[in-house]
This record gives C-alpha cells, sequence and structure tokens, in this order.
C-alpha cells in the first residue's frame, strides 16, 4: 500500500467541499458570497500544488488508487492518482495562475447576476482540469475531460441572453465532441485489448503493443488533442469562444481547457511518439495551425479575438515541439504560455472593465496607457513574454523549441522563426494599437479608468510569473525527469546556443518592427487595407475559407441528420407503426365481429373446435 | 351388453347436446347439460364397474358431487338472471358482443 | 337372468331423451330428464356399479330434481302453460315411473344379479377415496360448501 499524502486528498476535497457548501447553503442564502469557499479552495489547492511539487522534486513520485470505481467480470476501473513530473508541472501553473484568475474574477464579476452561478462552474471548470492532470488511467482521464468540456459550454454561454454566446458555446462543446469521440474510441480500443488503461501499464507494454493498435489510437489520441487544444481543422471553436466572460477566456485559454490536449498528448507520448511518422504529422499540423492563427491574429480587431488567434498559434508551437520530440519543451512553452496569455487576457479584460463593456476592439481602443497605466505596464511585460524578449520567460521556451527545430533541417527551423515573428508582429501591433495613439479612426471612451486593486493584484501576481518563469528551466527538467518512464527518454531542455538564440531575436525584432512600422509609422494602415480591399478583408474574416468549408461541413452534415430524422422518422418508421396500429384495429375489428355475445353462437363455435380436435385425435 | 351401454351413452351425449343447441330457454339448457354430465357418468361407471378399478369409481363419484355444485350454481344464476327481469332465452345475454 | 334389464333401459333412456329435447314445457322436460336418470342408474346398477347408481339416484334424482323444480316454478312467468297434455301423454309419464320400479325390483330380487365382488370394490373405494384422493375430496367437498354459500 501507498502512503498517499494529505496533499492530494486536498486537491480533490478542498474543491468538492467549497462547490458542496457554495451550492447548498450560500446559493440559497447569500449568493453574492459563493466565492469565499471557493477562493479557500483555491489557496488550499495552490498549497498542496507546492507541497507535491516540492515532493516530486525531491525524487518521489506516487501512483496509486484511491477506491476501485466500477468491476466487470475480470477487469475493473480505479481511481487512482498519478502524481509525476509532468503532472506536476502543469499542476503547479494550473492551480496558481488559475487561482490568481479566481481572485480577478471575484472583482470582475461583482454584481452580475448569474454571479453565484458563475463561480460555481468556474471551480468545477479547476476541479476538472486539477482530476485530469492527476489521473492515473485513460478512463478517469476522459470522465475529467468531458466534464471541462462541459463546464466550458456552461461558462462560455454564461451570458445567456446573448444569442452569439449560445450559439458559440454550443458551437464549442460540439467541436469538442468531435474530438471526444476520438479520445473514447481510443480508450475503448485500449480497454477492449488489454482490460486496463493504466498509464504505468501501459507505458510498459507501449513497446510491444500491435502497431496498428498503437498506430490508431495514437492518431485518435491526436484527433482528441487537436479539438481540444484548438489544432488545425478542428481549431475554429476557440476564437468564437471569446463570448464567455473575461476570467472564462483567461481560465481556459491559460490553464484549463486548451491545455489538456496538449497534456493529452504527453501523457500518451511513450505510445504516440512509437508510431513511425506520427510524430512528423503532428509537427506539420502543429506549424501550419500556429502559422496559419499568427497571420489571422494580425488581422483581427477585437482585443480578445487577437488573443484567441494567438493562443492558437502557441498551442499550434506546443504541437510542433512535440512533433519535433521536444517533450520538455512543449511543456515548458506550455507553463509559461499559461502565464503570459492569462496576463494579457486579464489586462484586456481590465480595458473592457475600464471601458463599461464586455468586448472591446481596437476602434475603441488607443491611448489608453494614460488613463489604465497599470494594465499598461502588465500588458506590455506580458505581451514582450509572449514576443520572446530576453530575459523574460517566452524567450527561454521559445528558444528550446528553436533550437530543436534548428536540428532537425530547413524546413522546420524556417518554420520556427515564421511562428516566432508572428508571434511579435500581432502582439505587438495589439500594444500598439491599445495603448498608444490614439489613431483618426480610433475613438476611445470617454471615461476609462483603472481597475480596482483586487484585479490589478493577481494581474501583476502572474507578470511577474511571465517574467521569471523562464529562469527556471534547469529545475523544470530535473522535475520533469523525476517521473518521466524509463523506456522513452526525455529530451531534456536544450542549453542556450548563441546562434539559435541570435536568429530567434532577430525574427523577434523583424516582427517589432514591421509592426512598428505599420503601426506608429503609418498611424491608419490597419484601416486603409481594409477600406482599399474589401476582398482581402473578407478572405481573412472566414479564416481564408476554412470557416465556409466548416459551415458548409455542417450544414451538410446537419441536413444528412435532419434527413434521417425528419423524413426517414416519418415516411418510414412513424409509417410502419402506423400501419401496424391500423392493421390491429382492423383485426380486432373482424375478430370482435365474430364475438356476437349469443350463446348458441359460443356453443357452436365450441363444438366445432371439439370436432376439430377430436378428428385430430382420430386421424393421428 | 357393453355396446348396448356405449350407445345409450352416446345417444344421450348426443341429444342432450341437441338439447343445449336447440332449446332457447336457459333452464331446458341447463338440462341438456346435465344430460350430457350423466352421458359420461354412465360412460365411464360401466368402464370402470367392468375393469373392476376402484380409481375410476371415485373420479365418477366427484363427478357427481361437482356436477352437484355446479347445478347449484347454474340453477342461481338462471334465477338471478330472471330476477334481473330480462327474458328467460338466451338472446337476454349479450353483454360479450364484441 | 334378467338380460331384458339393460336394452329394456337403455332404449327407455333414449326414448326419454329424444322426448326431452322436444318438450314444449320446462315441467315436461324435466320428467323426462327424471326418467333418463333413472334408467342410467337402473343401466349402472346392470352393470354391478351399484353404489354409484345409488349415488346417481340420490344426487340426481333426489336433489337435483327437486332443484329443478323449485327454479322453473320460481323463474315462471305468469301466462305461460304449466303444463301441456299434447306435450306428454300420460301413459308415457306413467311409463316413466313405472319402468324403472319393475326393473328396481327385478335387480333387486337378484334376477339380473351381477356377479362382481361389489363388497371387496366398495371396500378400496372407501380406501381410495381418503387415501390417496382425500385431497381432491375435500377439495370437491369445500366446493360444494361455496357453491351454498354463493347461493345464498
Amino acid at each position: 500500500m501507498i502512503q498517499i499524502p494529505l496533499a492530494v486528498y486536498l486537491l480533490f476535497l478542498a474543491p468538492l467541499t467549497a462547490l458542496a457548501f457554495g451550492f447548498f447553503i450560500l446559493r440559497p442564502w447569500k449568493p453574492e458570497w459563493t466565492h469565499i469557499p471557493i477562493l479557500i479552495s483555491c489557496v488550499v489547492v495552490t498549497i498542496s500544488t507546492a507541497f507535491l511539487a516540492a515532493f516530486v522534486y525531491s525524487g518521489h513520485g506516487l501512483d496509486g488508487t484511491l477506491f476501485r470505481w466500477m468491476m466487470a467480470g475480470d477487469w475493473s476501473i480505479v481511481f487512482g492518482v498519478r502524481v509525476d513530473g509532468i503532472g506536476v508541472a502543469v499542476l503547479s501553473m494550473v492551480s496558481l495562475v488559475g487561482a490568481l484568475i479566481h481572485f480577478y474574477a471575484a472583482g470582475y464579476m461583482k454584481g452580475d447576476p448569474g454571479f453565484s452561478r458563475f463561480f460555481l462552474f468556474f471551480h468545477l471548470f479547476y476541479l476538472a482540469m486539477i482530476g485530469l492532470l492527476v489521473s492515473n488511467n485513460y478512463v478517469q482521464f476522459y470522465l475529467f475531460w468531458e466534464l471541462v468540456g462541459a463546464c466550458s459550454y456552461f461558462l462560455i454561454a454564461h451570458w445567456l441572453h446573448k444569442p452569439t454566446a449560445r450559439r458559440a458555446a454550443l458551437q464549442a462543446f460540439m467541436t469538442n465532441r468531435v474530438g471526444d469521440f476520438g479520445l473514447m474510441l481510443a480508450v475503448l480500443l485500449i480497454l477492449a485489448r488489454y482490460h486496463n488503461t493504466r498509464f504505468a501499464m501501459l507505458y510498459t507494454i507501449a513497446p510491444g503493443m500491435a502497431p496498428e493498435l498503437l498506430a490508431l489510437s495514437g492518431f485518435l489520441f491526436f484527433w482528441a488533442a487537436a479539438a481540444k487544444s484548438a489544432q488545425f481543422p478542428l481549431y475554429f471553436w476557440l476564437p468564437d469562444a471569446m463570448e464567455g466572460p473575461t476570467p472564462v477566456s483567461a481560465l481556459m485559454h491559460a490553464a484549463t481547457m486548451v491545455t489538456a490536449g496538449i497534456f493529452l498528448l504527453v501523457r500518451s507520448w511513450p505510445l504516440i511518439g512509437s508510431v513511425p511518422g506520427l510524430p512528423n504529422f503532428i509537427a506539420a499540423v502543429g506549424a501550419a495551425t500556429a502559422i496559419g492563427a499568427a497571420l489571422l491574429a494580425c488581422t483581427q480587431k477585437d482585443l480578445k479575438r487577437i488573443l484567441a488567434y494567438s493562443t492558437v498559434s502557441h498551442l499550434g508551437l506546443m504541437a510542433f515541439a512535440l512533433g519535433l520530440g521536444q517533450v520538455a519543451a512543449a511543456l515548458f512553452h506550455l507553463v509559461v504560455h499559461g502565464f503570459f496569455k492569462a496576463a494579457l487576457f486579464l489586462c484586456a479584460g481590465n480595458v473592457a472593465h475600464g471601458s463599461g463593456k464586455p468586448t472591446v476592439s481596437v476602434d475603441e481602443a488607443g491611448g489608453l496607457k494614460r488613463s489604465l497605466p497599470l494594465t499598461y505596464a502588465c500588458f506590455a511585460i506580458a505581451a514582450m513574454s509572449l514576443a520572446g524578449v530576453w530575459p523574460l520567460a517566452g524567450f527561454y521556451s521559445k528558444d528550446a523549441i528553436l533550437d530543436a527545430a534548428c536540428e532537425r533541417g530547413p524546413w522546420a527551423m524556417a518554420a520556427g522563426l515564421a511562428i516566432a515573428m508572428g508571434g511579435a508582429l500581432y502582439i505587438s501591433r495589439m500594444l500598439f494599437l491599445t495603448f498608444f495613439g490614439p489613431r483618426a479612426e480610433q475613438k476611445p471612451g470617454e471615461h476609462v479608468h483603472e481597475a480596482p486593486l483586487i484585479m490589478i493584484l493577481p494581474v501583476a501576481l502572474i507578470v511577474v510569473g511571465a517574467f521569471s518563469v523562464g529562469w527556471l528551466g534547469r529545475h523544470f527538467t530535473h522535475l520533469l525527469l523525476s517521473g518521466w518512464p524509463e523506456t522513452v527518454p526525455l529530451p531534456v531542455l536544450p542549453e542556450l546556443s548563441a546562434k539559435v538564440s541570435g536568429m530567434g531575436l532577430a525574427a523577434m525584432g523583424c516582427g517589432v518592427a514591421i509592426s512598428y512600422v505599420l503601426t506608429m509609422r503609418l498611424p491608419s494602415f490597419d484601416w486603409d487595407w481594409r477600406r482599399r480591399h474589401p476582398g482581402l478583408e473578407a478572405a481573412f474574416a472566414c479564416d481564408l475559407g476554412w470557416r465556409k468549408v466548416v459551415a458548409w461541413f455542417a450544414a451538410v452534415v446537419v441536413r444528412g441528420a435532419d434527413r434521417i430524422g425528419r423524413v426517414f422518422d416519418h415516411e418510414v418508421l412513424d409509417a410502419a407503426i402506423e400501419k401496424s396500429a391500423d392493421a390491429c384495429q382492423k383485426l380486432s375489428q373482424t375478430g370482435s365481429s365474430l364475438a356476437t355475445g349469443s350463446l348458441s353462437d359460443s356453443l357452436w363455435w365450441l363444438m366445432t373446435g371439439a370436432a376439430a380436435l377430436l378428428a385430430w385425435a382420430g386421424l393421428r | 351388453m357393453n355396446p348396448l351401454v356405449w350407445s345409450a351413452s352416446a345417444t344421450l351425449f348426443l341429444f342432450g347436446l341437441a338439447a343445449l343447441i336447440l332449446r332457447r330457454e336457459l333452464l331446458a339448457m341447463f338440462l341438456g347439460l346435465e344430460l350430457m354430465v350423466l352421458a359420461a357418468v354412465l360412460a365411464l361407471g360401466e368402464t370402470a364397474a367392468r375393469l373392476g378399478d376402484s380409481e375410476g369409481f371415485v373420479a365418477v363419484l366427484l363427478i357427481l358431487a361437482i356436477a352437484a355444485a355446479e347445478a347449484v350454481v347454474g340453477l342461481t344464476l338462471i334465477l338471478r338472471v330472471h330476477w334481473s327481469g330480462r327474458p328467460p332465452e338466451t338472446e337476454a345475454l349479450r353483454e360479450l358482443k364484441g | 337372468m334378467a338380460a331384458w334389464i339393460i336394452p329394456l333401459a337403455a332404449l327407455a333412456a333414449a326414448v326419454f331423451a329424444a322426448l326431452m329435447i322436444f318438450q314444449r314445457t320446462l315441467y315436461g322436460a324435466a320428467i323426462c330428464f327424471l326418467a333418463v336418470i333413472l334408467q342410467a342408474a337402473a343401466l349402472l346398477f346392470g352393470c354391478g356399479a351399484k353404489l354409484l347408481a345409488l349415488l346417481l339416484v340420490l344426487i340426481y334424482a333426489g336433489a337435483m330434481a327437486v332443484l329443478i323444480v323449485v327454479s322453473i316454478q320460481t323463474a315462471q312467468r305468469p301466462g305461460t302453460p304449466i303444463w301441456s297434455r299434447s306435450g306428454l301423454p300420460r301413459s308415457l309419464v306413467l311409463a316413466g315411473f313405472l319402468i324403472p320400479l319393475a326393473e328396481a325390483a327385478a335387480l333387486l330380487l337378484g334376477l339380473g344379479a351381477p356377479q362382481s365382488a361389489a363388497g371387496a370394490g366398495d371396500l378400496m373405494l372407501g380406501r381410495m377415496l381418503f387415501g390417496p384422493y382425500a385431497i381432491a375430496s375435500e377439495a370437491v367437498a369445500l366446493l360444494i360448501l361455496f357453491a351454498a354459500l354463493a347461493v345464498i
């Protein structure tokens, strides 16, 4: 029996207690206090996570069963925990950033009519992600994976009165279902073959698994991750999911939702990595996603949509790194990205809050650095981190990926540099457009005011992370190594090389320079090209046509479903049912006309029957 | 000897059946019914006596007793029909008409 | 040796059964039925089933005939003829009662003396009734009780 530390129990018990207390006691009586137990729970979870990180860092690992969940015949599914390097590395970021976003949300959502509902779902979202990160088998993982999807649905649709919010939530949920189906198939495949889905067991037998099963399940895992982590064929739900409140976007993009897909790939890497060709495929898809999304991010006008495409781009970068075999670099970038992306989203939320609107486009911004100085400072640091300015965190993680790309070959190097340049371009464009100016076309609000302390302090703390997490690279590798299965060697974070760093910095500088020219030197460029080339703008608005393809595909599916549901159901199933009812009625009418109720008629029938029986007996 | 009893039994049975079918008054039909039971008892009793089989006698006895009970119930039902004010013919009983 | 008894009884039973069908009045039918019962009892007696014959007379000719007659009287509608002279000649009624009497006398005097070991048969009957068939007997007794209750 493995000794399970109290911190592991606290990871589940604290949120569950807070949710139960909030739902059963505070929601009916004091809905505006719902956040208090939840914030306490966040603190407890963060402290427990810190303890677990220290536990793993000091060389311990944990893979134990909490209880037997269900049993069927000779196999069973257990509810367990796996505390190892990769789990704890992501868990630390998720719990810390998530907790800070909770505090921010307490300020941002104050006075909202759905405050209590929002916080309960928000915390359930957080709990689902934590459960996902410490699962030790695929079935449990799948449960939390679905819980994450369901919570995201409720949170994106938080403002139910907005039809766009409902539509976006439905789109996100449906797209995720498409991916979830892949994960479910993969889990069922493994379950049917091995009667067990424990990661520890699968890692040891992965080299000996049947190649076709391995390839199929590996591909299905990537399919699921592509939906959850917004990779190319299925990325489109993420920018639309901006309809939710800003803290939801921040939590979803930084900590809880989209990282789940990358985490799934990392968890399954011993399986996926041994499929020939699949890593290259993942790298190609990731690079295409990253470059395309970076390009689209440069053309967006809504602040949150810019950030959403930026997230798609960075997820593509993580998938690219994974495809190159750089598990550690991908995870490191995931953690760093969590910090700076959360900070950027919360700053965008502050801008919206200060302007008194749910969302702000660049038309309504400009010159905000005077009225929102603290937000400006935070945003600038986080943006520099994203762009990869030395010595901020983003530089280190991007550099590790670039290093791997350069080793791989010219194509990979070109893709990496393009991604780096695109990232710098769109984020500095956003920075310049929002906080400098204003330009002739921009109309910032009259009384834009700085956010209250509870919305500034969490952002500032996250920005500290976005600034400094990069320096922990060596310790990060150490943390990862203590829990990684030995069968597949883990590539450690590469050492900095002057050549690669120089190239990365040059690409970044190039991007920043371009955006500086296009936004500051030519202040109305962003509006000019739209006016001059409306066709180009339309192309960018539908993501270079991909949205049209998706809409067409969805329409085909819907029409097919309609045909099955309405036409087939109406004319075949219903008709059969009605016909059979008619036949029954006819039969019963005929039968009832035989039952005259006359005693002598009955006697005649009786006699006929008796005679028939006698004749039969006589003939035999 | 035996064929004589058998043919008597068969004749009684057929006449009972004829009475049951041809007559319209409930009481007359009831008499036909009893006649059929009697025919069956006669045949069974004769066979049991010829074979000296006690079980046959037991069966006949039980049939007799049941027939008595049945007669009691049947006659009571007929009287009920009479008291309910309906004509004593079978045409009065048509509640089972579909 | 009264070999004539069984053919006579069989013939009489058939005749009275046929008469019963065509009786217009219920009383006539009841009398014919009674005659048939008596002839059937005679037939059984002639075959050696003395106990059965006696029981038949007791239950059918005694209890049930009385019940039937009472029912006919109760269910009588005013205006229907009680007795139709054309239906059943008095001579036939007389015959219906005289023939059984003659047969009974002949049988009791031992003219037709059946040869079976009736005593042993009756003993066996008792043993069977209260041995293997005890439950059936009880059930039938209960049935009669319930029938009586139902009437009430």
